[in-house]
């Protein structure tokens, strides 16, 4: 049955489609999506149900993209499913790939992460270890320009800004853009290369 | 015979063993544990994507009590040039890694873009390959259970049949010739003996690729005979004289 009306349907696409009655297409939805062949999308006005035969195995955490759009008004298309077993993606972890990643959408689905942050030592520590802490410190100032943040501990700051000394060239935010035509303060700040508007900030608020 | 669990469990142990990050592609029945088209595996086919993952790889193994025994590559294969695996087994456990190509199969970009999921173990990634792909390198082995495999694939999932014909043109493009006439040798067993539900289109359209691929090759080796035979007989001539 899955295999069948496998794709992205309504109770009433599905119903016209197998010309069959409403009832008949929820009832036929619900015993797929017990047995895990269909995915809800929370569409519109109406909702979209995802059906595909293949039962993936989806024991363990989440990935990158889907704790981001746990946390975010601004969410991402999860190319496919990613699951992490041993261990589990924190905000502040998060924060840290999405940086890595410089990757535009995924940067600016990122930034309201910094309201979610509980522990920002940590946030620090994993920087450091990933040799971003200039780009994580950078990202929070803009984050605090457009979007409410917790603040960050000022000796966190301090811990962020070191990577700043130790640079000799300037580090990029985002992947292929060499130069900043806004934000050029907080860039200077941190030896970092923003490589976005205000426009592109402005996405967030439309969420 | 392995399960999903057992599969799961020896990922684990092998993701904390490994010194660095590792990206793998799995490939055939342990591929079809991840999304339950499949109880147990015979063994575990693992691909990775350079010299350097695949000896990271076999260093966790062997430190894991794995040892390392002769592949058995079919007769067929025998006097061709293939990528031949490294067999590795622990008790019933028989893992087959590949580096890049499987046989007479390259694992491409296009292959790694169609991924279905991606697993994380602490520092291994196993990304699942599409079903298409799966049915796609099932078709270079001589196993009859790898058709059965093949056979249960295309009736239990829409196979995107467009995408098995690209990709057979994409491995022809890329210098493996016989692929596509093992594809082509493969579908038609599984119309015949196991009566798949195979388009008859796309019988026709691989059959006609791969009389192409075959014809043209041939006239690549018919002209480039021409050519030695005309050198040689030039030589003969200069030494005459």
């Amino acid at each position: 049955m899955a295999k069948e009306i496998e794709g992205i349907h309504t109770v009433g696409t599905l119903a016209q489609e197998r010309g069959i009655s409403r009832r008949t297409a929820i009832n036929y939805l619900s015993l797929l999506r017990k047995k895990g062949y269909v995915q809800q999308i929370k569409g519109g006005k109406k909702r979209l149900y995802k059906v595909s035969p293949l039962l993936l195995r989806t024991e363990g955490n989440p990935g990158l993209e889907e704790t981001i759009n746990a946390h975010s008004p601004m969410k991402l298309a999860v190319p496919r499913l990613i699951r992490l077993k041993g261990r589990k993606l924190s905000v502040e972890d998060a924060i840290v790939e999405a940086v890595k990643t410089g990757d535009y959408r995924i940067i600016i689905a990122a930034i309201p992460l910094f309201n979610a942050v509980k522990d920002w030592l940590r946030l620090s520590r994993r920087s450091e270890e990933e040799q971003v802490s200039n780009r994580v410190g950078a990202m929070y100032e803009l984050a605090r320009t457009m979007v409410r943040t917790r603040r960050m501990d000022k000796r966190v700051m301090r811990r962020l800004q070191k990577q700043r000394k130790k640079q000799k060239r300037m580090a990029h935010l985002i992947k292929g853009v060499y130069k900043d035509r806004e934000f050029q303060g907080i860039g200077k700040k941190w030896g970092v290369v923003i490589g976005l508007r205000k426009a592109d900030l402005m996405r967030l608020k439309e969420w | 015979m392995v399960n999903f669990t057992e599969q799961d469990e020896l990922f684990k142990r092998i993701g904390k063993m490994l010194s660095q990050k590792i990206e793998v592609y799995l490939i055939g029945g342990s591929a079809m544990l991840h999304f339950r088209a499949k109880a147990i595996t015979k063994d575990i086919d693992v691909v990775t994507t350079s010299e350097k993952d695949l000896e990271l790889l076999k260093k966790a193994l062997l430190l894991l009590g794995f040892s390392i025994k002769d592949p058995f590559v079919h007769i067929k294969y025998q006097k061709i040039d293939v990528t031949k695996p490294i067999f590795l087994i622990f008790g019933e456990m028989r893992i087959d890694i590949f580096c890049k190509r499987i046989l007479d199969t390259t694992l491409s970009e296009t292959m790694k873009n169609r991924i279905i999921a991606s697993y994380e173990y602490h520092n291994l990634v196993a990304h699942i390959v599409s079903p298409e792909d799966i049915i796609l390198l099932k078709s270079v082995t001589e196993r009859e259970g790898d058709r059965v495999d093949a056979k249960s694939l295309i009736q239990n999932y829409n196979i995107k049949w467009d995408i098995l014909i690209e990709e057979a043109t994409h491995q022809t493009e890329l210098g493996e010739l016989l692929f596509i006439v093992f594809l082509d040798d493969f579908l038609h067993e599984l119309k015949e003996d196991l009566h798949a539900d195979i388009p008859r289109e796309v019988l026709k359209n691989i059959r006609k690729l791969a009389e192409h691929v075959l014809i043209e090759h041939f006239a690549r080796e018919k002209k480039h005979a021409k050519k030695m035979s005309a050198k040689t007989d030039k030589r003969k001539s200069r030494s005459r004289q």
